[in-house]
């Protein structure tokens, strides 16, 4: 009977054994957006015998120029099992796994630790931080991919005892500010060959093979075509904190900005949390109102206002809620509103 | 006289442009040498940048040698 994975087999780094080995392997790919649709059906058609998909959005119109699992009757409808439905026509011998929540430092060890390679596909630091430290105290490889317009960046990180994601790019506070594929565009196929590298890294983490991309971050730009790799080692101090930190991932007071460097005051919107009886009063173009007591009642879509820098009259209230709400574009100043006041006074802002 | 010729990636191309070239009389360290840029480039104080030279990743405080570098932020679309 002829094999379906037959011109794999004939690879002679996999063989019959290499073969076998991907099918008793357990792959995650968290997010299943542009780059996990791009990965997904390569683990599948190459018979990853379990993958876990994870992803809590459901699909938006936006998504299909990309996202190519996806079909414009799905609009709507949960990403994870509109991916499995699609995957599982694919490849029937594939065990797919749903998970239609996010991960968060509360399931992030116990799931990664079900399997043998993890792919970030997301598209938050946040996310990749996490995944990253659970990675590190569960001693699994995963492998990184993002983007930037008609660019892209993949590495393999934590295989055998290779750097991490924090020992190349270390958490650093103005990462938050960087903009999004939705604030600045994404080029579709860019995100299919970052996309298709990453199954390809887990692919060869999986059958143990040389050349993997541990210690290199391999950069590609679609438009101008060119391709370069550098090579970063690892740093066994940060490796070691993660490993006794008492959490996983982005810090919750990560979320403070620091005013000491010189940063752009007005590519933030100041919220003041302050109630309306409390001096002094702030009045200044980027300083908006709204009292703390208020927000329940008015139902502030926060993740859609752009940076955002929350403050009150000593820190403590704009750091509770700015730690609460753990999103990228809202962090806090524990300056006082006079202090604040007389910042963006001096910088002209 | 030191020469550095920059090749900018991601966002940094365009804050910074694809390439430049700059010269100074001592050689810089990461640290320095960012610092140096941003104040012709004030936009590079809210990124986070890494400088990389003969392919290799420097440390923040490691000596850039005259020469060639890449300066590239981490990305972070998905």
């Amino acid at each position: 009977m002829i094999n379906r994975y037959d011109r794999h087999i004939k690879l002679e780094s996999f063989g019959e054994s290499g073969q076998q080995l991907l099918k008793e392997s357990k792959v995650l790919v968290v997010g299943v957006g542009g780059l996990g649709c791009a990965a997904l059906p390569y683990l599948v058609s190459s018979g990853v015998g379990t993958i876990g998909l994870m992803d809590a959005d459901r699909v938006d119109k936006t998504n299909l120029q990309r996202q190519i699992l996806f079909s414009e009757k799905e609009i709507g409808l949960p990403k994870v099992s509109c991916a499995i439905n699609r995957l599982s026509k694919l490849n029937t011998e594939v065990n797919l796994i749903s998970y239609t929540f996010d991960l968060i430092p509360e399931n992030a060890e116990e799931i990664i630790s079900q399997y043998d390679v993890i792919l970030d596909c997301t598209d938050r630091f946040e996310a990749r931080y996490l995944i990253n430290d659970a990675c590190v105290r569960q001693n699994k490889p995963w492998v990184f991919g993002a983007l930037y317009k008609f660019e892209g960046q993949v590495s393999v990180f934590n295989h055998k005892s290779g750097p991490t994601y924090r020992c190349l790019f270390p958490f650093n506070s103005k990462q938050q500010m960087l903009p999004s594929c939705s604030d600045v565009g994404v080029f579709a196929p860019a995100v299919g060959v970052v996309g298709v590298t990453q199954a390809s890294e887990a692919l060869k983490v999986l059958l143990d093979l040389d050349h993997t991309l541990s210690g290199s971050l391999w950069c590609i730009d679609l438009l101008k075509m060119n391709t370069y790799t550098i090579k970063h080692t690892k740093n066994q101090k940060a490796i070691d904190q993660i490993k006794v930190a008492n959490h996983l991932g982005v810090k919750r007071s990560d979320y403070v900005i620091d005013l000491d460097t010189e940063i752009n005051y007005e590519g933030y919107r100041w919220i003041d949390l302050r109630e309306s009886h409390e001096a002094p009063q702030i009045s200044h173009k980027l300083v908006e109102t709204l009292p703390l007591s208020t927000i329940q009642d008015k139902k502030v879509n926060w993740s859609q206002m752009g940076n955002i820098v929350l403050f009150c009259a000593s820190g403590a209230r704009a750091r509770k809620l700015a730690e609460e709400l753990q999103l990228s574009n809202v962090r806090f100043t524990d300056l006082g509103a006079e202090q604040l006041s007389r910042k963006l006074i001096k910088h002209n802002a | 006289m030191i020469t550095y010729q920059i090749k900018c990636f991601g966002m940094l191309a365009e804050v910074i442009g694809e390439q430049i070239t700059i010269e100074c009389n001592t050689e810089y360290s990461v640290d320095e040498l960012i610092k140096y840029l941003s104040k012709d480039y004030p936009k590079l104080q809210a990124i986070p940048v890494k400088v990389a030279q003969n392919d290799q990743l420097l440390d923040d405080s490691a000596i850039v040698l005259s020469g060639t570098l890449s300066m590239f932020p981490p990305f972070s679309g998905g």
